[in-house]
């Protein structure tokens, strides 16, 4: 019955442009799989199980709501529109309950999700991302656009080609590609951080220990990476044509242009990898806001 | 569905849509019955179910306005096998989507040793790789002795080298043959940023070739080659995604 294709349309009579709103119960397990081509999704939690879809469109375009499987799949379609054509903007406002797992795909479409308390999915070519909150899986990508995340935790996977990517107060495990931005990771608490570009530059302050792994990576820009006065870390650098600079000490000659080397701060128990082919690597002290723990276990 | 999911206290949920299909059977009917008696979030959800069905009742039944099938034979057709590639990935996929770029993927180390190949070859020292010279820079970095000196070795590696020509050659000519779904600006993005991979991969294999037992350079390297592959994967994603349902 729900896995017939159930096209909701409330129209606004005599406007270029309606609205289709519509509501129901959703059962715990389903999860919301959005396709917008263009336009925007603003994504905001509900108090009850219940998802509401509303979306502005323009007239002949009908939003599809299928069921299939555990999945409430949503997507706008223009019948006067042959389908090798992609589909018309819409913009939707998604009320849905924070336990359910998003996964939102555009392509002309900027994603701003908040509140959320389980996975998100998020991936656009010609718009940005922005998340606040999320719990889980956590993988948000733009090809354009810039993405930013705050507040979440569980396992980050963050990629902008254009853009930088943002990540804010955080915790959990965090891999980060980029191109041609800058990475910021601003008060992350982790103990696997994996961050790439290839001409921004990568700068990270927050929580360094434990047998945690931080590696941040470019090839023109450069990496500036701020330790608390009592680290403990092993620092390996390696550069190419790049420069060095620390606030901790440092076997003199060591920081040379086409040297790879390492050195120990405390008992060096985590693991630091700074790259940067041709920029500049900087380590700085910074002291930390006293209330930032080490990261809670994940939750999976 | 059929049977009786339904149990003593708990909300209805997904057994509304059985229910209303009549599809639970007598004795999960009965339970269900007994259930919406006494539950009014569980009635309120059974009648926002039956508003649905009704709307949908209502709409007028239209077959596909063309025929659909060659597009979608087109679509799913296998392009040609090529050598070095790997099954596709597992992921699981949204529904409604149909993808027809396959997946690769590489190794640091698979990569490394290729790389420093590469970058060997690219230094005019082609001599050393069929030679099977000694490189300390390859051994390194190389998997179960893929890039250990000798002539296995170089082969090994070289074999990396084509799988990943293969690799990028696919995935560019899905992209080439997808260029038109993407509007001007998109396709200047991901040339820029195919051009700076380029040249980080070039300058890299520069460097490795003036320094070819350097293990960060030919790790550095590898991964401007991975990062080629993903970045072409994602945008041939982008350029064959569905966001229709048709296909």
């Amino acid at each position: 019955m729900l896995n017939a294709i159930l096209p909701l349309v409330v129209a606004i009579a005599g406007a270029p442009v309606i609205q289709t709103d519509t509501s129901f119960a959703v059962a715990n397990g389903c999860r919301l799989a959005l396709h917008n081509f263009a336009g925007t999704v603003v994504v905001r939690p509900a108090a009850g199980n219940v998802l509401r879809i509303r979306a502005t469109h323009s007239r002949p375009v009908r939003v599809m709501v299928q069921r299939q499987g555990s999945a409430i799949d949503v997507r706008a379609h223009d019948p006067r529109r042959p389908v090798p054509q992609p589909p018309p903007p819409v913009d939707f406002t998604i009320t849905a309950p924070a336990w359910m797992p998003l996964d939102l795909e555009g392509f002309h479409c900027d994603m701003d999700i908040d509140g959320w308390r389980s996975d998100v999915l998020a991936q656009t070519v010609h718009g940005g991302v922005r998340l606040r909150g999320g719990q889980g899986l956590i993988r948000l990508s733009s090809i354009r656009g810039g993405v930013d995340v705050s507040g979440a935790r569980g396992r980050m996977q963050l990629s902008s080609f254009e853009s930088g990517v943002g990540v804010h107060d955080v915790s959990g495990e965090i891999s980060v590609d980029a191109i041609n931005g800058d990475v910021v990771l601003d008060r992350v608490r982790s103990r696997l951080v994996e961050a790439a570009t290839v001409n921004g530059d990568v700068r990270f302050s927050g929580w360094v220990g434990g047998a945690g792994r931080y590696r941040l990576v470019t090839h023109r820009g450069n990496v500036d990476m701020a330790l608390p006065p009592r680290a403990n870390a092993t620092v390996l650098v390696s550069t190419f044509s790049g420069g060095f600079q620390s606030a901790f000490p440092v076997r003199p000659g060591a920081a040379q242009p086409g040297r790879n080397f390492s050195f120990t701060l405390g008992d060096g128990q985590a693991q630091v990898d700074l790259q940067s082919f041709e920029g500049r690597i900087q380590l700085r002290e910074d002291v930390l806001p006293p209330a930032l723990p080490p990261p809670p276990a994940l939750d999976r | 569905m059929t049977g009786t999911r339904v149990t003593g206290g708990d909300h209805l949920d997904q057994d509304l849509s059985a229910y209303l299909d009549d599809e639970l059977g007598a004795a999960g009917r009965a339970r269900a019955d007994a259930h919406l008696a006494a539950c009014a979030g569980c009635r309120d959800a059974l009648a926002g179910l039956r508003d649905v069905v009704a709307t949908a009742r209502s709409l007028e039944d239209r077959g596909p306005a063309t025929d659909l099938w060659r597009g979608i034979e087109r679509r799913i057709a296998p392009p040609p096998p090529l050598p070095f590639v790997l099954p596709p990935r597992a992921a699981r996929r949204p529904p409604g989507r149909l993808r027809v770029v396959r997946q690769f993927s590489f190794t640091l180390p698979q990569l490394a040793s290729a790389a420093a190949i590469v970058a060997v070859l690219s230094g005019g020292g082609v001599w050393w790789a069929m030679s099977g010279a000694r490189n300390a820079g390859v051994a390194a970095t190389a998997p179960d002795g893929a890039g250990a000196a000798g002539g296995m070795g170089a082969t090994a590696a070289e074999f990396e080298v084509r799988r990943y020509d293969a690799a990028a050659a696919d995935l560019e000519r899905v992209l080439d043959q997808n260029r038109g779904r993407l509007d001007p600006e998109t396709v200047r993005t991901v040339e820029a940023n195919l051009a700076a991979i380029d040249a980080a991969i070039a300058s890299a294999r520069r460097a490795l070739a003036a320094d070819p037992a350097n293990p960060y350079l030919s790790g550095h390297l590898a991964e401007q080659m991975q990062r080629k592959i993903r970045v072409l994967q994602r945008a041939a994603d982008a350029v064959t995604a569905d966001y229709t349902g048709a296909s």
